[in-house]
């Protein structure tokens, strides 16, 4: 009978979670409560970091804004997490919309102060002996990044669909999932966004390439 | 942050800072600002006009079911970020609650023999007291019947902070009948942003002694829940209030509505829609 079991709630139905987030990876149902729960949060964490510092290097490539971004992606799955949905998305799509509009919340801003927003500074945490690993992971993704600042021709709301299934690999339904759209706007929209590049891009094939708005610049 | 010192490398410091964030936010009980309140705000209105007793703390549905159909259950996500649950039969509980969990509802759910309850208090409820006046119930209800599918709920969960969900409905519980089978089934309504973390949605679900139909005591729990110890109905005694069993006002009888001191006011079935029964 269901009653002899372990409930949800119960002491040892959290353990059980846990015991299965360790093994297994974070589940939908489990990304709900990283926010709260230490032991949920490192197997998300473990499960993930990979993944978005590849993310942030598809877009970034000043080494210590890469690692401010990552930082900041990860609070804010921290602080969000209790309203993550499964029907909305894989945990996977749910943490890559958070990133994309991180970075682009934070490109947008760059030079001015955001107010309200929290800050981590994860650049603090850089030591000398992770300077060539996190290089190489973002000389890795050269390509990635010219493609995204030719992103930069499309309106932001056009773009995230495009992003997400052209830099991150991401299958149409999810990068819509992560764009907080319906499937058929997102195919609808990648496929707008892509003739659309396709022209510009054709257009401005003879002129050299612009300068890289992206460079580090001094951040509080 | 000076943990430029610490060993490991920045993976690792980034973790253990992160995970200190988060350390303190769980022992703050930091999550999520009004989604509590906004449950229990809600709960009474829309249980109220459909015609169910609440209690506080828990509900109490009385109705009618049916001969039963293929599976026992089904939820089943909304548009608007609802989700619909169906109980057609009082089997596989734990599959139901597997089912809510998969869908964001952590739930306990227990189905328990006629006539018996779990021993209360096996959970503390969300705090009535903390509730924020302000939202009526008349949202509430109106959530319930007329709610456009896609508009109601959050905005998506990657915009960030800015986006608390619409506290709009929160649980919703009424009665549907499908002309064609005559089978009645337990239907409601979850929206599973109302619950904030180490929420859960606590069901206990019993057949009426008469078999015409089963009672559905909903409540919302705060942190553990303990499992059910079936006791008798009568002696289960609520969580937060003890209310003397009060007699029911003229409505439940045709459902043999059972005496257990849980059962504030009901409504006669007849007031449920209920259709080609």
């Amino acid at each position: 009978m269901e009653e002899a079991l372990p409930q949800e709630g119960s002491a040892l139905g959290r353990q059980i979670r846990l015991v299965a987030a360790r093994s297994r990876g974070v589940e939908a149902e489990q990304l709900r409560w990283i926010g709260s729960e230490p032991e949920l949060f490192e197997a998300f964490y473990r499960d993930n970091i990979e993944e978005v510092q590849r993310f942030v290097a598809r877009r970034v490539e000043d080494r210590e804004r890469a690692a401010d971004l990552t930082a900041e992606i990860f609070l804010a799955a921290i602080t969000s997490a209790h309203r993550y949905r499964p029907r909305r998305g894989t945990p996977k799509a749910w943490l890559f919309g958070i990133a994309r509009v991180t970075i682009s919340a934070e490109r947008r801003s760059r030079g001015r102060e955001r107010a309200g927003i929290e800050r981590v500074r994860g650049s603090a945490l850089i030591n000398e002996d992770d300077i060539a690993r996190m290089d190489a992971r973002i000389d890795a993704e050269t390509r990635a990044r010219e493609l995204y600042l030719a992103m930069d021709r499309l309106a932001e709301g056009k773009r995230a669909v495009l992003e997400l299934v052209a830099l991150d690999g991401l299958t149409v339904a999810e990068a819509a999932a992560a764009a907080g759209v319906r499937p058929v706007t997102g195919r609808v929209r990648l496929h707008r966004a892509r003739r659309k590049l396709r022209t510009e891009l054709e257009a401005a094939k003879d002129r050299p390439a612009t300068t890289q708005p992206e460079n580090e610049e001094a951040r509080s | 942050m000076n943990q430029q010192q610490k060993p490991g490398n920045f993976e690792e410091r980034l973790r253990e800072y992160l995970r200190a964030v988060v350390a303190e936010r769980g022992a703050e009980g930091a999550e999520p600002v009004g989604s509590a309140p906004t449950w229990r705000r809600a709960l009474r209105p829309a249980l109220a006009g459909g015609g169910i007793a609440a209690v506080a703390g828990a509900a109490l549905l009385v109705l009618a079911s049916g001969n039963d159909t293929s599976s026992a259950y089904a939820v089943e996500p909304q548009d608007g970020g609802q989700v619909r649950v169906e109980i057609r039969s009082l089997e596989d509980a734990q599959g139901l609650q597997d089912a809510l969990e998969e869908a964001g509802v952590p739930a306990n759910v227990n189905y328990v023999p006629a006539g018996t309850a779990c021993r209360e208090p096996r959970f503390k409820p969300v705090d009535p007291e903390g509730q924020e006046a302000g939202v009526e119930g008349q949202e509430a209800v109106e959530a319930q019947e007329a709610m456009p599918a896609g508009e109601a709920g959050s905005p998506p969960t990657a915009e960030g902070e800015s986006s608390l969900p619409t506290k709009s409905l929160n649980l919703g519980l009424s009665q549907a009948g499908e002309p064609a089978a005559k089978s009645l089934k337990t239907v409601f309504t979850v929206s599973p942003e109302t619950l904030g973390t180490g929420q859960t949605l606590v069901l206990t679900v019993a057949p009426e002694p008469g078999g015409e139909g089963e009672t559905v005591q909903a409540a919302v729990a705060e942190g553990d829940v303990a499992p059910c110890v079936q006791v008798p109905a009568g002696q289960a005694t609520l969580p937060t209030e003890t209310k003397p069993p009060t007699p029911t006002e003229g409505g439940a009888t045709e459902g043999g509505l059972s005496k257990g001191g849980q059962i504030e006011e009901a409504v006669p079935q007849k007031g449920l829609s209920r259709r080609g029964g």
